[in-house]
């Protein structure tokens, strides 16, 4: 008798024991699939830990933590790979100014002396090509300040209604001299959203001055009641393909004369750095840029 | 702007001692924030409270965006490491044996990456050692070697180059900002010497009698920080004259030397002292320096 | 818990306070195997020294949990724990573990050494293998609570002088209660009657006498008794004497001394863990 239950004693301890080890297991492989989670969602250095001292679980996410070491090693030779571009084309941008700077001001001593009709011709085409140029090269300066911007932008409550005509004046008088009458329509209600001012003029500026560049030869500019702020042109020489890209750093569209495409990828940078988002679509030949900044 | 730690009106009563007073300050991510103060103006306190060392008596602080007394809090640690006061090492073992201890207590998985540590701070051929034996500079470096050993995304160094030779705090300082740099690492650095942490700081706070009185970043300091223009001209008199009709502040060091605080336009300048038959000698313009600066706002208190 | 339940012990350990432990342990067990063997050779009774452990279980447990304790206060490493995220009462309970560990490591290497020793010596326990599981049961009770008064100690002193020497006192102190209290329940209610043989008497016979038991003065009797008799049962180091004494057919043994014991471990755990919750550390 005495025996049986001695027997079924040290049976039920090892069928706990096993039992034990079992939920000790679970708890485990729970620890590092939810840890692991967090690493990949979360911009952190630390690494899987568990408490489970069991060797192979151990063994499990060690070997996970070294390829969580190789992850991190790669985001930050991207980090730094990235930070170097942006100060060479800084410093790019900074050196080309000076040349810059004095071609313009001998051209505009060029253009005060007496010369012959042909060189006036010249001359005239040369400065606006410089003119070019520095606007090249400014926006150039103005991505790599914009997308390496460090402190936030100070924000406060604007009627983007107000602000939009605000820029719409500024390039009237370059949209006329494109026989671009624009076709405004502004909401009655006035919406208002957390912005930065500066900013904004800058975004509308930007997408304003790409339709002069590709419009068809006409611009329709909207702000509806839920602020969203849209801008459509007839685009001939674009398709749907460009139209995706058309927000991508480097991508120009390829027209007789001139191409700059930063202009937009500046202004996708400002919109998103004030939490909003910016689309273009192009339809029936059209193409449609549209601003939305949640309340 | 992401905050790494915010603290809201934080208060430590201690007896018959306020050592915080409603402290609020703002670490954003990826700065190296200098805590500036004087001795017992509360730097130490706010580190232990942050550390989970000594509850608050009043007021907050968020970690990572968990509440310091959630529960949670523990798990926002896990992403800091700290150094307080001095180095929580164990004598009796040797550097090895303490890091694999704060792998184990870190709950790691494997001491995987401990020689590239101790490389790091610069005690790879430290040996069998007993901390023990360790000089000061030694043991600093391994209380950073041990609050680096979870990969943190915080670190929080309490005067670490308190009582290290020049050496010593040339390296510290070079290896906060290439952890900063290459890790993304944001660095809370409290100390009373000034000099240092103006060589490394991206923004300040600074603190006197348990209050944050000014919080700060590096360029608004820059901008803030009374600039002087250094003149040496053939006659003061003459520039005394011409500073009193543009309505300048000045102080006349010499015959030959002066200082102006605020910026003069300088061919208006030029102009006047020519006409008074003064000539410029040079121009030097020097910023005021830090030490002046938190004193103009912190120094006045001593005199009540 | 786990990984800094281990930390201790490793560090434990390599601080050879636990080999030394061990080994004070074991040598005591050796010198009681042979001071009975030479008092009684074969007939010596294994059972008397074999729960010596638990009684002496108190100073050597509460030098260790000051040492080891007052060494993270010392150093300051109790913060890289709190620092790394663990609660307080995680770190608490590690370490009333570890401490509790070794000294059932201790009490281990006794046993062995008595039963290497002992029990080619004399054949083997004497007692009912129930008996000696339940007084097993019992000890590892006593211990716990032994472990657990001396780490509140130990957890909740700053300074690491000042939590040694509180440990080892208030071991000292429990000990002395222990044979103090021990001293005074021994006394028994009445001198034996006796029966003797006079001398010879007026009549020129002699006489049996018998004297009845008188009453003992040192008896200690009635509601002090009882007080004492509580006092030496919640005692942990008093418990150890009881249970190397061998009381086991007492049935105070069946459920007072272990409830004891465990009213002992988790409410001087509970607080200890309050307290140390609430601490100021620097």
């Amino acid at each position: 008798m005495a025996g049986l239950a001695l027997f079924s004693l040290i049976l039920m301890a090892v069928i706990g024991f096993l039992a034990g080890k079992i939920l000790l297991l679970h708890r485990a492989a729970d620890e590092i699939g939810s840890r692991l989670k967090e690493r990949l969602t979360v911009d952190t250095n630390t690494l899987i830990t568990l408490s489970s001292r069991d060797k192979h679980m151990r063994r499990l996410a060690e070997e996970m933590n070294s390829q969580l070491r190789i992850l991190r090693k790669e985001k930050q030779r991207f980090r730094q790979g990235d930070l170097e571009m942006k100060e060479r084309i800084t410093n790019v941008s900074h050196d080309l100014r000076t040349p810059l700077t004095a071609i313009c001001g001998y051209l505009d001593l060029l253009k005060e002396e007496e010369k012959p009709e042909n060189a006036q011709r010249y001359i005239r085409v040369i400065a606006e090509r410089v003119e070019v140029l520095k606007q090249l090269t400014e926006e150039l300066f103005r991505y790599t300040v914009v997308s390496s911007a460090g402190e936030a932008l100070p924000l406060e409550e604007i009627n983007l209604g107000s602000v939009l005509e605000e820029s719409i004046s500024a390039y009237y008088a370059a949209l006329t001299g494109c026989r671009i009458i624009p076709e405004i329509s502004i909401s009655e209600r006035k919406p208002v959203r957390k912005l930065n001012r500066n900013a904004l003029l800058r975004v509308f500026g930007n997408v304003i001055g790409n339709a002069i560049k590709y419009s068809g030869g006409d611009l329709k500019i909207e702000l509806t009641d839920s602020g969203e702020v849209i801008f459509s042109n007839k685009a001939p020489g674009l398709d749907e393909v460009q139209t995706s890209q058309l927000f991508n750093r480097f991508y120009t569209v390829e027209t007789a004369g001139h191409s700059t495409g930063i202009g937009l990828s500046i202004a996708r940078l400002l919109v998103e750095q004030m939490n909003g988002e910016i689309t273009a679509v192009y339809r029936e030949g059209r193409l449609w840029v549209r601003i939305y900044f949640p309340k | 702007m992401e905050y790494v730690l915010t603290t809201n009106a934080l208060c430590k009563h201690y007896k018959n001692f306020k050592a915080l007073n409603g402290l609020s300050m703002h670490v954003p991510k990826g700065a190296i924030y200098g805590f500036v103060g004087k001795n017992g103006a509360g730097k130490t306190t706010l580190i232990r409270l942050i550390c989970g060392l000594q509850p608050a008596t009043g007021g907050e602080f968020t970690l990572y965006g968990v509440k310091g007394t959630d529960r949670e809090i523990g798990k926002a640690r896990r992403r800091m490491g700290a150094v307080v006061e001095t180095p929580s090492l164990y004598l009796d073992m040797t550097a090895r044996d303490n890091l694999r201890q704060q792998y184990r207590i870190l709950e790691l998985p494997s001491c995987e990456g401990m020689e590239e540590l101790l490389n790091l701070v610069g005690l790879g051929d430290v040996g069998r050692k007993k901390v023990r034996h360790f000089s000061l500079g030694m043991r600093q470096r391994l209380g950073i070697a041990v609050a680096l050993a979870g990969d943190p995304d915080f670190l929080v160094l309490d005067e670490p180059v308190n009582g290290l030779d020049p050496q010593g705090i040339i390296e510290i300082r070079e290896l906060i900002l290439k952890l900063n740099r290459e890790r993304q690492i944001t660095v809370l650095v409290s100390s009373h010497i000034l000099g240092e942490l103006s060589k490394i700081a991206t923004c300040y706070g600074f603190i006197d009698r348990g209050v944050l009185v000014k919080e700060i970043s590096a360029g608004e300091l820059l901008r803030e920080c009374r600039k002087c223009l250094c003149l040496e001209v053939s006659d003061t008199r003459a520039l005394a004259r011409v500073l009193d009709g543009m309505g300048m502040e000045y102080t006349v060091l010499s015959d030959n030397r002066a200082d102006i605080y605020g910026e003069p336009e300088i061919t208006a300048l030029v102009m006047a002292l020519n006409e008074q038959g003064c000539r410029m000698i040079s121009a030097k313009e020097r910023e005021e320096s830090l030490e002046s600066y938190y004193m103009s706002i912190v120094g006045g208190g001593e005199n009540e | 818990m786990n990984n800094l339940f281990w930390a201790n012990i490793i560090r434990l350990w390599k601080s050879r306070l636990m080999g030394l432990g061990i080994a004070v342990f074991a040598g005591l067990a050796l010198a009681l195997c042979i001071d009975q063997y030479t008092y009684f050779g074969e007939f010596m009774i294994l059972d008397g020294i074999f729960w010596g452990y638990v009684y002496i279980a108190g100073i050597p447990v509460s030098v260790l949990a000051g040492l080891f304790l007052g060494v993270e206060y010392g150093d300051g490493t109790i913060r890289n724990k709190l620092i790394a995220g663990h609660k307080r009462s995680t770190v608490y309970l590690a370490n009333f573990l570890a401490v509790f560990a070794a000294s059932l490591m201790m009490s281990l290497a006794y046993i062995g050494v008595i039963c290497a020793v002992g029990i080619p010596m004399s054949g083997g326990l004497t007692s009912d293998w129930q008996i000696i599981v339940i007084m097993l049961f019992e000890s590892v009770l006593t211990l716990g609570a032994v472990s657990a008064i001396f780490t509140m100690v130990g957890m909740l002193w700053q300074n690491k002088a000042v939590s040694a020497a509180v440990c080892i006192l208030l071991a000292f102190g429990l000990q002395m209660l222990t044979i103090s209290v021990h001293s005074k329940l021994a006394a028994k209610e009445f001198y034996e009657g006796n029966v003797y043989t006079s001398d010879v008497n007026s009549d020129g016979e002699i006489e049996m006498v018998s004297l009845e038991g008188q009453r003992n003065p040192e008896y200690v009797g009635g509601t002090k008794r009882v007080v004492y008799e509580f006092i030496y049962d919640f005692n942990p180091v008093s418990q150890g004497l009881q249970i190397a004494d061998m009381y086991a057919e007492h049935p105070k043994h069946m459920g007072l001394l272990p409830l004891y014991s465990l009213i002992i471990i988790f409410g001087v755990t509970g607080e200890g863990i309050w307290l140390f919750g609430r601490k100021d550390l620097k």
